[in-house]
């Protein structure tokens, strides 16, 4: 059989096989370790409800509905850096504990043993939307967007996560033991903290301000909250496809070669 | 092994599936495999870490259809070799050929050839037996069909439907490497290495894991497996390549090695050294070697070889504390060529232990 099959000329329709089926790998352990949903979902809500009983009373931005309007789409990408620590993990462990090396005796895709963490962050991103705009609308986040325009939302919260994922993976190659990666893969959130997601940048020293309204995520963050409110998207959407797509590229390749380097010592 | 007997394989296996352990007609004798071309053969194959570390001017060669066992103590270099011949390693110089294909050009020819297990770690401990199986089945890129089947029939073959869909996590240490190897058959190998299969295993899951290696060899399987247990090489290898230090240091079939260090013999414990050394004189008929306080005689095949000998002790009046009649084991090779004794072995052992 497998004789046969060296001899048979390579179908590329096998290649999307191999992604599928690490994909689903790592989605099925989610039941093996369903912390990995909690993570997505009720850390995120768990943000909300601080940022919007709690603390949103401080911050400057009118009544109470215009700090939940303005801070749910934030508490997206807060969502989309949760999300993305499962990659670190998930990519850690394969490669300390050895499976690594059955993947790689096995004439597959070697690309989808890292893709396949990755790509299934975005199905687990999306539950924990679906549970953050649940929990949203439950305490009286209103929008007047229309059915593409939330579709459009999704789609940035999904790219989002994308390039924090693989960032994670990148993280989680690096690492040299899982507990060290747990760890470190909380410095994914800083970013998302150091964003305009929770809080107006308009009180913050001008240098930061500069820093923290151009980076990626606050990109992301004003093209939703453009989406939801229905107002003008300005220049959001486009620097912020560019600046994501830029982080995407540069991880992706850094991760691809670190996956070279650590698998042939 | 050639191409033309590489379709030959093929085409039994696919006649073979899903039911693969046929012991019954059109098998392929070992007689015949081993006329074949080599299904494994290196030269000159060198991996070094340190001077002294990795492995150097390694050759090899593993006939068709056989057991190669690879021995040597701690940090001898085995798992090294090991990993450069699955193509996990690309080692520094050397050429490696497995089946008709050169591993260092041609990775992904080879491991469509090969199944590795390595100490029960080339399986998802988060997911269950059976997932674990048909994932890796499609992996190899068996049709979902095909990778239903072999999974259903390799969990029943390892004694694992009962756990099939509990979490691998849970397995204890001998199901883990039960799914291990069954993982790695999943591809229907013709070549299988095994890094150090049974180690830290209870004997009867041992004896059951060489039985099934020893049934996958009746079919034709080409396997090389690294050891510390010198009675596993015994039981299953035809061929024997010790390494010490990274080198090869000797090889040949087990019965081969043990009649280089000698025949039969008895060994008799002194009370003491002194009392040992006195022995010599009396027994001058015969061949006798020392070592502190045990003398070592080297007897005949005959029964009546071990008379004569008891009889001389008998008239000599000599009265040993203990005394046993052997013939040579692997182990007594292996002391033979690492140059140790036991006591420094077994201090090597705890040293490495502690």
């Amino acid at each position: 059989m497998s004789a046969a099959l060296a001899e048979r000329p390579p179908c590329r329709w096998w290649v999307l096989s191999d992604y599928f089926e690490m994909v689903k790998r790592s989605l099925r352990h989610i039941g093996g370790d369903p912390d990995q949903l909690v993570t997505v979902t009720l850390q995120p809500v768990l943000t909300l409800t601080i940022m919007d009983f709690f603390i949103g009373g401080a911050i400057k931005t009118g009544t109470r509905q215009d700090y939940l309007d303005f801070v749910l789409p934030g508490i997206f990408i807060v969502m989309a850096g949760f999300a993305a620590v499962t990659t670190a993990l998930g990519v850690a462990s394969d490669m300390l504990q050895g499976v690594v090396d059955r993947f790689r005796t096995i004439p597959m895709a070697k690309s989808a043993v890292v893709a396949g963490h990755v790509i299934s962050d975005l199905p687990r991103a999306l539950i924990g939307l679906a549970a953050t705009v649940g929990f949203g609308l439950l305490i009286g986040f209103r929008s007047p967007a229309g059915a593409g325009a939330w579709a459009a939302a999704v789609g940035m919260t999904l790219l989002a996560t994308f390039a924090l994922s693989w960032i994670a993976a990148v993280i989680g190659l690096l690492g040299k033991s899982v507990e060290v990666v747990q760890q470190v893969a909380a410095v994914i959130i800083i970013p998302v903290f150091l964003s305009n997601a929770l809080v107006p940048t308009d009180t913050m020293p001008a240098w930061l301000r500069v820093v923290t309204e151009n980076q990626p995520l606050s990109q992301a963050i004003d093209c939703i909250r453009a989406l939801l409110t229905g107002t003008p998207l300005g220049d959001h959407l486009g620097l912020a496809l560019a600046e994501l797509t830029g982080i995407i590229v540069i991880a992706f390749v850094l991760a691809t070669t670190l996956f070279k380097l650590k698998t042939s010592q | 092994m050639t191409r033309r007997s590489l379709a030959e394989r093929a085409h039994e296996q696919l006649h073979k599936l899903p039911g693969m352990p046929e012991h019954s007609e059109g098998t392929r004798t070992r007689q015949v495999a081993v006329a074949a071309a080599p299904a494994i053969s290196t030269s000159g194959l060198t991996k070094a870490y340190s001077e002294t570390a990795g492995i150097f001017d390694v050759d090899l060669e593993v006939p068709d259809g056989t057991v190669m066992a690879l021995l040597g103590p701690n940090g001898a270099g085995k798992t090294t070799a090991l990993r450069v011949l699955s193509t996990l390693l690309r080692p520094d110089r050397g050429t490696v050929r497995v089946g008709s294909f050169d591993a260092l050009t041609q990775p992904d020819r080879v491991r469509a050839l090969i199944g590795v297990a390595s100490q029960g770690s080339g399986i998802d401990e988060k997911l269950s037996g059976r997932v674990n199986l048909n994932m890796f089945a499609r992996l190899h890129r068996l049709s979902w069909q095909t990778a239903r089947q072999r999974t259903a029939e390799l969990l029943d073959r390892f004694d694992l439907t009962d756990a099939a869909d509990k979490v691998v996590r849970s397995y204890s240490g001998g199901m883990r490497r039960k799914l291990d190897l069954a993982v790695s058959l999943i591809g229907c190998p013709s070549i299988l290495f095994l890094d150090e299969p049974t180690t830290g295993l209870d004997p009867a899951s041992r004896h059951a894991l060489w039985d099934i290696v020893r049934g996958l060899v009746q079919d034709g399987t080409t396997v090389l497996l690294t050891t510390q247990y010198l009675n596993e090489a015994d039981a299953l290898a035809d061929g024997v390549t010790f390494i010490d230090r990274g080198r090869v240091i000797a090889r040949g079939t087990p019965a081969e090695l043990k009649a280089r260090i000698g025949g039969r013999h008895a060994e008799f414990a002194m009370a003491s050294a002194d009392e040992a050394g006195q022995l010599a004189p009396k027994l001058s008929a015969f061949e006798a070697t020392l070592e502190g306080n045990r003398v070592r005689i080297a007897i005949g095949d005959r029964p009546a070889d071990l008379a004569r000998l008891m009889l001389a002790f008998e008239q000599a009046g000599i009265e040993p504390v203990d005394y046993q009649v052997r013939t040579p084991s692997l182990d007594d090779v292996y002391f033979a060529l690492t140059g140790r004794t036991h006591a420094e072995q077994r201090a090597d052992t705890l040293e490495a232990a502690g």
